[in-house]
């Protein structure tokens, strides 16, 4: 059996699972009416392409990571967990990680792309003329920069994915997982914009420095490179962000996240710290009772 | 049955923290036999078929599996099977097939008498069927030694004769057998080889027959009893913590 078809197989029942649930099916349903709300509201819809993602960048920054958390906190928890089955077969590990990582990126890429790409041939049918020019030089909307935008949101989306499921690994029992996937959704949606806002009102980060300490911060470098390579593209108004740290802040937190995973899967971190953490307060009140 | 081994344990110990749930169980499971571990509740039963199946790490000692070269050389049913909701049983089975040779998942099914329920969805099974779709996915690919941890629970008494059936079926084509249970009366009748635990240890281990001789005594109830004795309190290893 080769390690291909063992990751195709597992990939594709990850597909299946995200299918095949109900409650997953509604996301798109649910994105596609805040995205006409926001445009509603925003006017980017007949601005064209660029305007769009300007409406739609803030929203999905929150949405996104509650997509991703969705659908990867219980990937190896619940029902979903049969690691003690699979380990009698012919999968190792990283077979394991990747079929369900990209199962479920696949996911969350029909449930935030599909709306998106509706959106997208609205632009089309509704925007100005410039929306329909396939610029190949900045300057001018296209719907290159949002197929531009499209791609970025799912590669942010696959980062707080893979974060999700490592807390998913680290955390088996089915209340901590949640309560460590909500931990991951805080981090990415506000940790990293609060710890810079606190770095600079302390004087620790300077403004030249500014940009490369939000691309550490997955969803200021999903917003900087969107600024950088969308927006600033059409507009000439860029410098949002250093762009190589944002692209080497999210490969940073997805190869941390799958490794973490790699590493943990057949491990019980957390419950080997519980063990310790019984035992401290055992031998504490054991000393207290002297 | 044969003399070859097809698992050596080795001075198997498991620590969970401070509390030593297995502690040095050296024990051979011999090939084409059916081999029940019995002992009472919180004996260690399911920690010490978790670490042969390799769910678990030993704490020390070594689990050798010496059975034929095989793509799967062991086949398992966990105490509490979980699976994928939304899938069908033969969808279900199909997907472990598909981790080997992808072979029609169907006569597996039939075998443990689940055919008829082949298209339902996995959580609309009971928890007797959803014991049986476990026993058949531990069968999968045909592994040399399969392990059943509590095969019976949660099945009527017609049904758990079936399920000790087919494992004599299997040991007497060649597979081996290792199951945990609390019927005493099936393994009686079904076992080849007995492993009593007591709080994490081998308490004794052998053929009925010996094990009778050995206990003056003429039922495997009367066995672990004269092991165990109080039987009526639950065993709890390393201490009330």
């Amino acid at each position: 059996m080769s390690r291909g078809r063992v990751f195709g197989a597992v990939a594709w029942r990850e597909v299946s699972t995200v299918l095949r649930t109900r409650s997953y099916l509604l996301l798109p349903v649910g994105l596609l009416a805040v995205f006409a709300g926001t445009l509603r509201a925003g006017g980017g819809l007949g601005g064209g392409y660029v305007p769009t993602a300007v409406d739609l960048l803030l929203p999905l920054e929150l949405l996104v990571p509650l997509v991703a958390v969705a659908l990867g906190y219980r990937a190896f928890g619940g029902d979903n967990d049969d690691r003690s089955v699979l380990l009698t077969y012919p999968v190792s590990k990283r077979s394991l990680v990747g079929g369900v990582f990209v199962g479920r990126l696949l996911g969350l890429a029909g449930i935030t792309g599909l709306p998106l790409a509706v959106v997208g041939v609205a632009v089309l049918l509704v925007g100005g003329h410039e929306s329909r020019v396939f610029a190949t030089h900045g300057g001018v909307d296209s719907p290159v920069l949002f197929v531009r935008f499209l791609a970025l949101t799912i590669c942010f989306g696959a980062v707080v994915l893979a974060m999700a499921m490592a807390a998913s690994v680290l955390v088996r029992a089915g209340r901590a997982a949640l309560a460590a996937a909500l931990a991951v959704l805080v981090v990415v949606v506000a940790g990293g914009d609060l710890l810079a806002l606190a770095g600079l009102s302390a004087d620790a980060i300077g403004d030249d420095f500014l940009g490369t300490a939000l691309a550490a911060s997955p969803n200021a470098a999903y917003r900087g490179l969107v600024l950088e390579t969308v927006v600033g593209v059409a507009t000439d108004r860029g410098a949002a962000i250093d762009v190589p740290a944002a692209v080497a802040g999210l490969a940073a937190w997805l190869l941390a996240s799958l490794v973490s995973i790699v590493v943990g899967i057949d491990r019980r971190p957390l419950a080997g710290l519980r063990a310790g953490a019984d035992e401290l307060s055992a031998r504490v009140a054991e000393a207290l009772d002297r | 049955m044969s003399d070859d081994p097809v698992l050596r344990v080795d001075g198997v110990s498991k620590s969970f923290g401070s509390v030593e749930v297995l502690s040095d169980v050296s024990v051979s499971i011999p090939s084409g036999s059916v081999v029940a571990v019995i002992g009472p509740n919180g004996s260690g039963k399911t920690t010490l078929l978790r670490t042969l199946v390799g769910d678990l790490r030993p704490t020390t000692g070594v689990v050798s599996y010496v059975g034929p070269d095989t793509d799967r050389p062991i086949g398992y049913l966990p105490q509490e099977p979980t699976f994928r909701p939304g899938f069908t049983a033969a969808e279900t089975l199909a997907f472990y097939s598909s981790l080997l040779d992808g072979r029609d998942p169907e006569p597996l099914l039939e075998r443990v008498g689940l055919a008829a329920a082949a298209d339902r969805n996995v959580e609309a099974l009971s928890g007797g069927m959803r014991q049986l779709l476990g026993i058949a996915q531990a069968t999968v690919g045909d592994p040399p030694l399969i392990v059943l941890d509590e095969p019976a629970s949660g099945l009527d008494p017609n049904m758990s004769e079936n399920v000790f059936g087919t494992a004599a079926e299997m040991a007497g084509s060649g597979t081996t057998v290792l199951i945990s249970s609390h019927d005493l009366a099936l393994v009686e009748t079904t076992a080849d080889t007995v492993v009593v635990l007591d709080r994490g240890s081998v308490a004794a281990a052998g053929s009925l027959a010996d094990l009778r001789e050995r206990f003056e005594t003429d039922s495997l109830r009367g066995v672990l009893n004269a092991v165990v004795g109080d039987t009526e309190a639950v065993a709890v290893v390393g201490g009330s913590r």
